[in-house]
């Protein structure tokens, strides 16, 4: 128990004993042996080093000095002021007449004398303020010197740290892409999450899913994203046969049928939305209508709800308009489907891409016609796996390229602020050089005027 | 605000001297330090946590410091001999006794480990709260209660006997 009660010393010299514990460990020193000695040493210690702690200052640190307020006098001590100065003041002019003027007089005549017999002197008897010496003068000049040195330096040291602060960023950030880099096994992840840490936008379809970004402005489910895609194919077939072949007719019913279904779409969910108003408004309308005939037109309620029918009316409208304009950009979508509206993949993955669904058209055509095992169907497959592998190793060929294009500005950028920091931290250094002149100089200087002083 | 940090530029400078020992790389730190909490000024909340908040901007900025010195292999600060000897020519004037107590104290803390020392340093010089202390080291409370047992049991072995009388018993902490 007495051990424990022991342990508690630097708890109750670090005052982060409670009450209880407090009581407890005070019991406790009135009886141990060791404590009220470890107590007494460590305070006396604490208090030594407190005391020559605060006598380390910097060398150039200029203390805050608050000056003590002059105490205020009531008008208790302003009156006994007077009235000592008038005491003072009385008792003088007394001596001074006791003493007779003679003496005085005689004083004045003697001091006229000896100004009369001494011979003209150039320094008046006034005090005159001597001109500063010239080790004064270097003095003052040098320590002015000495602070613009040392605020240039103090700015230059800022600016430093900004450098560095920058330099550790962009460093990290490099980190970042190239662990990225060497772990990603798949270089468009990569490249997408690269991109996403640098704030650069999504390119292509597929970074802009990997990222999590919406793929297009206007989204309808399911059904948008299998227009777009049959579009292409529908142009693409077009152009290889021509817009009177009957897959192309096909594909053209399916696709006018699609957007039907897609305009459908849009207004339903307006006309949801503009249904929910209705809910609310109708009963709103019907209830002013019962006001109005009982109060008035212009009875307060009335107008109130007047107000807040104008006000849903406004919201309708505007709904309505925004849905005319959903429709509208999704039948200019459609018309531009398959063009370069959509051609967010380059050149060589679109006409990989575009080669593969004229295949897939084909391959259904002939097992319509021939059945699944004829052998031209089977072709077609091999062919179709064929293209699909070409796709995949395009996407991958184009992802490093890019994320050593990143890579290398990055790296570019780095040198370029390493050479600001080194540029920076000479010119640090140069004045550091300067500062140390100058302060010799000054403690020099210094030197030699306690010298002349002592003199 | 601008008084303020000037007002903290002597604690700053002693916890940096404690941390590297040289006279130059404390004034220079110490300078960054204040530089460094000037453009962050805006991310402290409470400014009564000021001294608090300064005195773990120069930490991190020693460790920084450290880091670098480590790493072009240099050797990042003076003997603690040739900074306390510069320290007294920047406070001239007769030493009392309890200064003299105080140098020599000041020159024990500096066999310590470094952590122990520090800890110490932050209690009883620059008088901070257990978490205060561990907010500017970056450690846990336990850390720092731990660390400051140990450095206290240290430092009444190695001065035991030079602490004959307390100057003023009654003050604790």
């Amino acid at each position: 128990m007495n051990e424990n009660v022991c342990e508690s010393l630097d708890a109750f010299l670090d005052s982060e004993l409670d009450a209880t514990e407090l009581e407890v460990f005070q019991e406790h020193l009135a009886h141990c042996t060791r404590c009220p000695n470890a107590v007494e040493q460590q305070v006396g210690m604490d208090n030594a080093l407190r005391t020559y702690a605060e006598t380390i200052l910097p060398r150039h640190h200029v203390p805050h000095v608050t000056l003590p307020e002059p105490p205020r006098m009531n008008f208790r001590s302003y009156m006994l002021t007077i009235a000592e100065i008038s005491a003072v003041v009385l008792i003088g002019s007394a001596i001074w007449f006791a003493l007779g003027r003679t003496a005085a007089q005689q004083k004045i005549a003697q001091v006229k004398a000896e100004q009369v017999a001494a011979p003209p002197s150039k320094k008046s008897t006034t005090e005159v303020v001597a001109p500063p010496s010239p080790d004064q003068k270097e003095f003052v000049e040098a320590s002015a010197k000495l602070d613009s040195i040392r605020k240039k330096r103090f700015q230059l040291i800022k600016k430093r740290s900004e450098i560095f602060e920058n330099l550790r960023s962009k460093r990290i950030t490099l980190s970042q892409i190239e662990q990225l880099e060497n772990s990603a096994r798949d270089p468009v992840v990569a490249l997408t999450v690269v991109k996403k840490l640098l704030g650069l936008p999504a390119e292509s379809s597929i970074e802009k899913r990997i990222a999590g970004e919406p793929d297009r402005e206007i989204s309808n489910g399911e059904a948008h994203k299998l227009f777009v895609p049959l579009m292409i194919q529908r142009n693409r077939l077009a152009q290889m046969y021509d817009d009177n072949d009957p897959i192309v007719l096909q594909l053209d019913a399916e696709l006018k049928a699609m957007r039907k279904e897609l305009i459908e779409t849009v207004r339903e969910q307006g006309e949801v939305r503009n249904l929910k108003i209705d809910d609310q408004m109708i009963p709103l309308i019907v209830e002013r209508n019962k006001y109005a005939a009982q109060f008035g037109e212009r009875h307060p309620s009335v107008r109130a709800l007047d107000h807040e029918i104008e006000v849903m009316k406004a919201e309708l409208k505007r709904q309505i308009r925004e849905n005319t304009v959903a429709a509208k950009n999704l039948e200019t979508l459609s018309m531009k489907a398959g063009k370069d509206r959509f051609d967010v993949k380059s050149e060589a993955r679109l006409e990989i891409e575009n080669s593969i669904a004229a295949l897939k058209m084909e391959r259904s055509k002939l097992e319509a016609n021939f059945g699944r095992s004829h052998p031209a169907v089977k072709r077609i497959d091999d062919e179709v796996q064929a293209r699909q592998s070409q796709l995949k190793r395009q996407i991958q060929a184009e992802a490093p390229g890019k994320l050593t294009a990143i890579i290398k500005s990055f790296k570019r950028e780095i040198v370029m602020v390493k050479n600001e920091l080194a540029e920076a931290e000479s010119e640090i250094e140069r004045l550091k050089d300067v500062l140390l002149g100058e302060a010799e100089r000054v403690r020099k200087v210094r030197h030699q005027e306690k010298l002349r002083h002592q003199d | 605000m601008d008084d303020l940090f000037i007002a903290n530029q002597p604690p700053i400078y002693r916890f940096l001297l404690r941390l590297s020992g040289s006279v130059e790389t404390a004034s220079d730190l110490s300078q960054e330090t204040l530089a460094r909490g000037w453009q962050k000024r805006e991310q402290l909340r409470d400014s009564a946590a000021l001294r608090t908040w300064l005195l773990r901007i120069a930490h991190n900025t020693f460790c920084e410091y450290a880091r670098q010195q480590k790493q072009h292999g240099e050797r990042g600060w003076e003997p603690l001999e040739a900074s306390t000897l510069a320290c007294r020519e920047a406070s001239p004037g007769k030493l009392s006794s309890d200064q003299e107590l105080g140098e020599q104290i000041w020159h024990a803390m500096g066999e310590l480990p470094p952590r122990q020392s520090q800890v110490l340093h932050l209690r009883v010089v620059e008088q901070l709260k257990t978490h205060e202390i561990a907010d500017v080291l970056g450690i846990n409370a336990q850390a720092v209660r731990s660390n400051l047992s140990a450095a206290r049991k240290n430092m009444r072995e190695r001065l035991g006997d030079s602490v004959s009388k307390p100057s003023n018993p009654k003050a604790i902490g």
